[in-house]
């Protein structure tokens, strides 16, 4: 394990690794949603209760999972490169909070799209869309702290620590839904219990989860090139790489 | 073929919701992949004319010296 985050913690081997298996990635990516979204839109039934309005779910869910996978991710890599200094964490939290912000922001919209049908309105100060808010306001928060911290270094040790008070609130969002009286439904999927959707409607949307997590490595690799190549431009192993 | 494609995009009365929240969904995603794309192809191709550039300058640097 401590040679693999090794070998991915080196600049060099990460951008070869990364760039035999983009081109695998994106062919698995294409193949996933598109199972997703034709299983999710023509396969699965109505629900008996929401009729084709739920959906949603295969944006929403996997959106508002992305975004607490990817604040999972960077505060792992705020603890990896704050203990072990490495170079790589650091690039991946700065790429990778727009990203969760946007997915964080997506959960909300879909989510806002879907409860006004079901719920009779677009929003409502629940424990889960309120910490799910809060997660945004902690991703922008984080981006206005990049941008207006100018030397480099020190700033990266302060966002690293600033990404790890706030990984408080990951837990908060997903347990919001078992702590508080909430409008929001408990967890549909679960992994030491059935899940309480139909396989015909549970496959498409693993699926879709699926997708969007390949769609996120996809497009943190694309934007760890471009970093990787404009930081390293005169180091050797980069000159016939591109 | 055309009623079973208006059920589909109807969505049982709920198709303005569903296909509005697909719509601004692939539209962001598209829009997130593609920026770091086209920037690394812009990247790729300036770096193999920069090296076109260098090759043929060191090419009439040498013939100009013969």
């Amino acid at each position: 394990m401590w040679s693999l985050i090794q070998y991915l913690a080196s600049p060099k081997k990460f951008f070869v690794l990364s760039q035999h298996m983009l081109p695998w990635l994106s062919a698995l990516f294409l193949g996933v949603v598109s199972y997703g979204i034709i299983g999710g839109l023509v396969y699965a039934p109505p629900d008996y209760l929401q009729g084709d309005a739920f959906r949603i779910i295969y944006i929403h869910v996997p959106c508002a999972l992305l975004s607490l996978f990817i604040y999972a991710i960077m505060a792992i890599c705020a603890f990896a490169g704050l203990v072990w200094r490495l170079k790589l964490a650091f690039m991946v939290i700065r790429l990778s909070t727009p990203l969760g912000a946007g997915f964080t922001f997506l959960a909300l919209l879909t989510g806002s799209i879907w409860g006004k049908p079901m719920w009779g309105t677009w929003w409502i100060w629940d424990a889960r869309l309120t910490s799910e808010l809060i997660l945004l306001f902690l991703y922008l928060g984080l981006m206005l702290f990049q941008s207006a911290i100018a030397q480099q270094r020190a700033g990266e040790r302060a966002i690293a620590i600033l990404v790890l008070v706030g990984v408080v609130d990951i837990p908060i969002i997903h347990y919001s839904v078992y702590w508080w009286n909430t409008l929001h439904q408990g967890a549909t999927l679960k992994i030491f219990a059935p899940s309480s959707i139909d396989a015909s409607m549970l496959h498409p949307l693993l699926a879709m989860i699926g997708a969007f997590l390949l769609y996120y490595a996809i497009v943190l690799i694309l934007k760890m090139h471009y970093e990787l190549t404009s930081g390293f431009a005169n180091h050797h192993w980069l000159r016939n790489k591109t | 073929m055309m009623h079973a494609l208006i059920t589909f995009i109807h969505m049982g009365g709920y198709g303005g919701y569903v296909w509005s929240a697909y719509i601004i969904a692939f539209t962001y995603l598209g829009i997130q992949w593609f920026i770091p794309w086209r920037r690394w192809k812009k990247y790729t191709r300036r770096k193999v004319a920069n090296s076109d550039n260098a090759t043929h300058s060191v090419v009439l640097n040498r013939s100009s010296l013969q």
